[in-house]
């Protein structure tokens, strides 16, 4: 039923598809003449970043593609949602750079950062919406803060944006009465609510039932291409991420560990990200967390 | 929300609260006694004033006719002054009225009692800025025991 | 050593909490008030102030009515029941109406204050509008402290005036104090600056204190129903501590010293 409405809602944004079209044409035409410098809207240069005395990244470096949808993944507790974190600004970084659009995050004054701010939008796990007003009104309120529209142009912007995302009947619910996966949604239509370049998605598949699953996967890979948006997607759902991404990192032990489209991740012959991949329980990455040896714990040889 | 029932809330806490403080201005704060306007003022000079202050009741024959403004030293005899603030309605007492400073019940506070004097020919009524002459100062206790172990003595 | 070292560093935390809460605030009310902002304002002026209302009327009539009945009792042996009015007024004006104001509205409005941005923090809400390039300071912060700083004066005031309504329905209606009396020595000893005023800038002070250990706390709350939890109850009662303490403080400053 969703993907049936979904399809008949995607024509609706066919338009401004057709319209990117041309431009993604263009652009092709363009990269095909400097071939080796594809363009990035966010690269992260030898970024430390530790939290309290425990090191979360010890130099890291990766760059997100403009236009394209670039996965982050990796075991859970390893921080990932700090890296969007980073990227948006909320931390600041021990060591290195972050920089969006060819501009500092880092060193960007309170106020640029802000501005910064209104080109990305972040997906949060919870979703995030505000609990005290409608799916409405959390949709508009980018809208009602960032912009003078008018009331009528406002409602039908978010008409459009709960449309695309197939919740255009529930925009009168609270969020206390929508499942998680509509949640989610609801929370997507605000993300592109004031048209941003960069989406970050904190765990999006995290806890879904297979359909609204599969509903995510569409949507964000529609989303990315319809809208010409940048996506970065932090996950551990291998499989989901393999079929949407067009560019990959794993992430583990406080480093990058593997980079490369799918299929060269797939193919890689690190260790790591084949137990990754595969979900081996033991491997580089132990499953017992660091402790004494248990002939010692239990012999009383604790010290 | 319904933002209508909100904000008829929140005007109905706004108008409870400004009645409220009217209740307070009007009924207990009573501010429209003694405004400067409607009173003139007469000074007395007490040799004890004992623990009456600014804002003590001035009353006749338990009538209120005014408060005590302020109360200076003289600072050629050492002496109290109390400029008393008498409402203008009050008015046409005689010279050879009287102030005392007296207590009200038994542990009451001190207010100035005001007696009328009587009033013939000759005897101008007193206006504004004019000095009671006849005063009786407040009883002070130590005084009374004093006076009162002084009168054993002689009597003996 | 170790009591040293453990005094150094509570310290060193207490003052750095006082830092980021002086910041906090410096942060919410450094933007100048934006017209868009005051129906933001009047939506949490209905929810900390008309959602207290009810709980500071009826306090404030059982206070007076006790206040009432032990005052007749202590008073009516010295023939002094005339003077019930103004023991009434000036104690709910001069001290319960801004004090029990105060700890009532941390009980009620600061606790749950303190809850609604710690949970807002927790579902991160407050990140979400940080990411929307709202400020949440702005945004969440500044519309609750000024409401705050608006409703409990205006509590105090009508805790105040009921209160002294139901001195009378105790002492007049049903113990039989002259009602004249009971308004008129009222009336001549209840002084509008010295008493009203100053309770009023008694309440206007512990809302600022109330109101901003409240949203402090919740700010700075750690993310989890634990945290939360904890900072729920330090609002109460680190603010009913500071509100019994600067009490004292202002009743000397106002009444101590002449």
């Amino acid at each position: 039923m969703n993907f049936v409405l979904l399809l008949d809602d995607l024509n609706l944004i066919c338009t401004t598809r057709f319209a990117y079209c041309v431009l993604f044409m263009q652009r092709c035409l363009v990269e095909g003449r400097q071939q080796n410098t594809m363009e990035h809207l966010v690269e992260i240069d030898n970024l430390t970043f530790s939290r309290g005395d425990r090191v979360i990244y010890d130099g890291i470096t990766l760059n997100v593609p403009k236009g394209k949808i670039t996965a982050v993944m990796g075991p859970s507790g390893i921080g990932k949602t700090t890296l969007l974190r980073l990227i948006g600004g909320q931390l600041i970084p021990d060591e290195g750079d972050i920089l969006f659009d060819k501009e500092s995050i880092v060193s960007m004054s309170r106020k640029a950062l802000y501005k910064a701010r209104r080109k990305m939008s972040m997906l949060f796990q919870s979703g995030a919406l505000f609990t005290d007003m409608t799916v409405f009104d959390n949709v508009a309120f980018p809208l009602k803060e960032h912009t003078n529209l008018s009331d009528d142009v406002i409602a039908t912007i978010v008409a459009l944006k709960l449309q695309a995302v197939g919740l255009r009947g529930a925009a009168d619910l609270m969020p206390s009465e929508l499942s998680g996966g509509m949640a989610r949604r609801a929370a997507l239509a605000r993300a592109i609510a004031l048209d941003p370049d960069l989406i970050m998605y904190d765990e999006p598949f995290a806890g879904q039932d297979p359909i609204s699953m599969g509903v995510l996967v569409k949507l964000i890979r529609e989303l990315n291409d319809a809208l010409n948006l940048t996506s970065i997607v932090v996950t551990h759902d291998v499989k989901e991420v393999l079929t949407i991404a067009d560019y990959i990192y794993i992430l583990a032990d406080k480093r990058v560990i593997g980079e490369g489209t799918a299929q060269q991740i797939r193919d890689s012959d690190s260790e790591l990200v084949q137990q990754f991949l595969n979900g081996k329980a033991d491997g580089p990455v132990p499953f017992h967390y660091p402790a004494p040896e248990l002939e010692k714990s239990f012999l009383g040889e604790r010290k | 929300m319904n933002k209508y029932k909100t904000e008829v809330m929140v005007g109905f806490f706004v108008a409870l609260t400004i009645s409220a403080l009217l209740l307070l201005a009007l009924k207990v704060a009573e501010q429209s006694v003694a405004t400067e306007g409607d009173s003139y003022t007469l000074y007395a000079k007490f040799d004890n004033i004992g623990s009456l202050k600014a804002r003590s009741a001035v009353k006749v024959g338990g009538v209120t006719v005014g408060r005590v403004s302020s109360i200076t030293l003289d600072k050629d005899d050492f002496t109290p002054i109390v400029e008393l603030s008498i409402l203008k309605q009050y008015n046409g007492f005689p010279e050879t009225s009287s102030v005392s400073i007296l207590t009200s019940g038994l542990l009451g506070e001190q207010y100035v009692g005001f007696q009328p004097g009587f009033s013939f020919d000759g005897v101008a009524d007193l206006q504004d800025g004019d000095y009671l002459q006849d005063t009786k100062s407040a009883l002070v206790l130590e005084d009374l025991i004093g006076q009162f172990l002084f009168n054993r003595g002689s009597d003996e | 050593m170790r009591f040293l070292q453990s005094l150094g560093a509570s310290t060193i935390s207490k003052l750095t909490a006082i830092g980021r809460a002086t910041l906090m605030l410096f942060g919410a009310l450094v933007a100048v008030p934006r017209v868009k902002n005051i129906p933001l304002v009047i939506q949490q002026l209905y929810v900390v102030g008309v959602q207290s209302l009810l709980i500071i009327m009826v306090s404030g009539l059982f206070i007076g009515m006790v206040m009432a009945l032990q005052g007749y009792t202590i008073l009516v042996d010295y023939g002094a029941e005339g003077s019930l009015g103004p023991m009434v007024a000036l104690s709910l004006l001069r001290e319960l109406g801004p004090v029990v104001t105060a700890l009532l509205f941390a009980g009620r409005a600061g606790s749950a204050l303190t809850a609604e941005i710690g949970l807002m923090k927790a579902t991160e809400q407050l990140s979400s509008l940080e990411m929307m390039a709202v400020d949440p300071l702005r945004r969440i912060v500044a519309p609750r402290f000024w409401a705050g700083m608006l409703a409990m004066p205006m509590l105090a005031v009508i805790f105040s005036a009921i209160g002294i309504l139901g001195g009378h329905l105790v002492g007049v209606d049903w113990l039989g104090v002259d009602s004249g009396s009971y308004w008129s020595i009222m009336q001549s000893t209840v002084d509008w600056n010295q008493d009203v005023i100053n309770g009023v800038i008694k309440s206007v002070v512990f809302a600022l204190v109330v109101t901003w250990i409240a949203i402090f706390k919740g700010y700075d709350s750690i993310p989890t129903s634990e945290g939360i939890s904890k900072a729920t109850t330090e609002t109460v009662v680190y603010s009913s501590l500071a509100v019994l303490g600067l009490d004292f403080v202002l009743t000397a400053l106002m009444f101590g010293i002449e």
